[in-house]
């Protein structure tokens, strides 16, 4: 029986203006993976995070983290928000002060860890995003990649066991989406279950362990990579593009001309392998 | 302001403890506005400027722009003291008549008005000290330390950081807008402001609904609070400026008012 970190159940959740943003939802995330939600834009996928951490609480349905229901007592979502951190797509609704080291520091303030922890933390968050060197300049001189590792640095320093990032690689150049996905390897890697929302499918399929895909609110599929990009019923009605990579693969082994029946290769380096004849 | 913020932020003064920076300004300030001393202006000016150029190492030009803002100011209000009116003309060094009285510049006005414009410039130096090397988030940081409460702090922190945030915005919509003709004319530069305001508004309270999920999905309860670099004292800056303003106020108790 899977371990599963993050369960949530026949959520139902409209905004204020009526709008219907989540219908008759479940989803569950098993624990240490990495984990990808896919979906057009206004599918759900922020509204379904925010509900993983306490900001939305449903009209309808249940959440449970590790397994305990959520109640919204006071207490338990703090507790939540301490082990379920967000990054924002936009880095300019995170960032609250012009000061990298303030804005990091946030978080594991309101834990309530002493202040030497807390110094602690800062550095080693910072260490890890490489936003040393910036530590210094005001945020609005920053780039936006840089200010997007800063939002980042700010949940990591928390130490969450899950880590959700809304679209992290959007308004990236190409290396920076790279590094991106090497960051996010090494907090799978520490342990940290990773769950990302992402319209770059290349790089979704080429990462992820597990695909969610969303659509008006409900979730269609679920999946390793290969199975959800290869399920042509569900890429149609979630608007999705086969990743390229895949799609080259499989056109070559349709005529024949490749033929390896095992795992299928998930990027450029590992589709030119199979074109050594 | 935009402008500013750079040379502000890349100081070679940026290290000292932004307390240590703020008393030295305040107190210099201080002695400025209580010492009627046009030997004791001239010195805090020159001091001031020595530790803006040579030490933190802001540009000239750019120390001397600054020094020229409120300098219209000054002359507008310097020039009515200057002046005065009277029935002598004995009294003035220039003057002109005016029926019964006259209009004219005394040598007493006119030493009166040189003071307080060397007191009003040598106090604006010290301003500057402070707002060029300190930057705003240290500055909150002494105002803390000042025990000046946390709701005023956490305004000040994110109104200068929304600041930048709007005007880019302000700059996004408005070159979106002029690069579809929308300052084309009179009327259409009128309209597209409206737009631009009524857009900008509406953002703030997307934005501001934003910060406030994000804020609390890390555990905001009603109170920023956060950590700030540790910043260290020197004894050795302290002492200099202690030095300093002792030395001042030495001078301006030694030599009498002339």
């Amino acid at each position: 029986m899977a371990d599963f970190i993050l369960e949530a159940k026949n959520l139902e959740f409209s905004y204020l203006d009526g709008t219907k943003a989540l219908h008759n939802l479940s989803i569950q995330i098993e624990k240490g993976k990495k984990i990808a939600l896919v979906g057009n834009n206004g599918a759900g996928k922020t509204t379904l995070f925010l509900h993983f951490n306490g900001v939305h609480r449903p009209n309808k349905g249940e959440i449970r983290f590790k397994g305990e229901l959520l109640t919204y007592h006071s207490k338990q979502v703090k507790e939540l928000r301490k082990n379920i951190g967000i990054v924002f797509q936009d880095p300019d609704h995170q960032l609250f002060s012009a000061s990298v080291y303030q804005d990091v520091s946030f978080g594991p303030v309101n834990l309530g860890w002493p202040e030497k922890k807390v110094r602690e933390k800062i550095e080693a968050a910072m260490a890890k995003t490489g936003i040393q060197d910036i530590k210094d300049k005001p945020t609005h001189f920053l780039s936006h990649g840089q200010k997007k590792r800063v939002a980042i640095a700010g949940i990591l320093a928390m130490e969450p066991e899950v880590i959700i990032l809304d679209e992290p690689t959007a308004g990236l150049d190409p290396v920076g989406t790279g590094q991106m996905m090497s960051l996010l390897d090494e907090f799978n890697q520490s342990g940290a279950t990773v769950i990302l929302s992402s319209h770059n499918l290349d790089e979704v399929y080429a990462w992820a362990d597990y695909i969610f895909v969303i659509h008006r609110g409900q979730i269609i599929a679920d999946g390793s990579p290969e199975e959800i990009f290869r399920n042509e019923e569900v890429m149609q009605k979630a608007n999705l593009l086969k990743p390229w990579v895949l799609d080259i693969y499989d056109c070559l082994r349709a005529k024949g001309l490749v033929n390896y029946t095992g795992k299928a290769p998930k990027n450029r380096g590992e589709l030119k392998n199979f074109l050594d004849f | 302001m935009l402008y500013i913020d750079q040379f502000v932020y890349s100081n070679n003064m940026r290290d000292v403890h932004p307390g240590e920076k703020f008393f030295f300004a305040i107190t210099t300030m201080i002695i400025c506005l209580m010492v009627k001393n046009p030997l004791i202006h001239l010195l805090v000016l020159g001091i001031t400027l020595t530790f803006l150029i040579k030490k933190a190492r802001i540009p000239g030009f750019v120390v001397g722009k600054m020094l020229l803002v409120p300098m219209g100011f000054l002359v507008l209000g310097v020039i009515t003291i200057a002046f005065s009116w009277g029935p002598d003309q004995g009294e003035f060094l220039l003057s002109i008549n005016l029926g019964s009285h006259y209009l004219g510049v005394t040598g007493a006005g006119l030493k009166t008005a040189g003071f307080i414009f060397l007191q009003a410039l040598s106090s604006v130096s010290c301003l500057y000290f402070l707002a060029l090397t300190v930057p705003m988030i240290d500055l909150i940081y002494v105002l803390k330390l000042l025990k000046v409460p946390s709701l005023v702090i956490e305004l000040m922190m994110l109104v200068y950081r929304f600041i930048f945030v709007f005007v880019e915005t302000a700059f996004q919509i408005y070159t979106a807008q002029s690069s579809r003709w929308g300052y084309s004319s009179f009327r259409r530069s009128i309209y597209s402001f409206g737009v631009l305001f009524a857009n900008l508004w509406g953002k703030v309270f997307i934005k501001s609904q934003a910060l406030m999920d994000s804020l609390q999905s890390r555990g905001y309860e009603g109170e920023i609070r956060v950590l700030h670099p540790s910043y260290k004292f020197s004894g050795k800056n302290m002492l200099i400026f202690v030095l300093v303003d002792t030395g001042l106020i030495l001078v301006a108790l030694a030599i009498p008012i002339s």
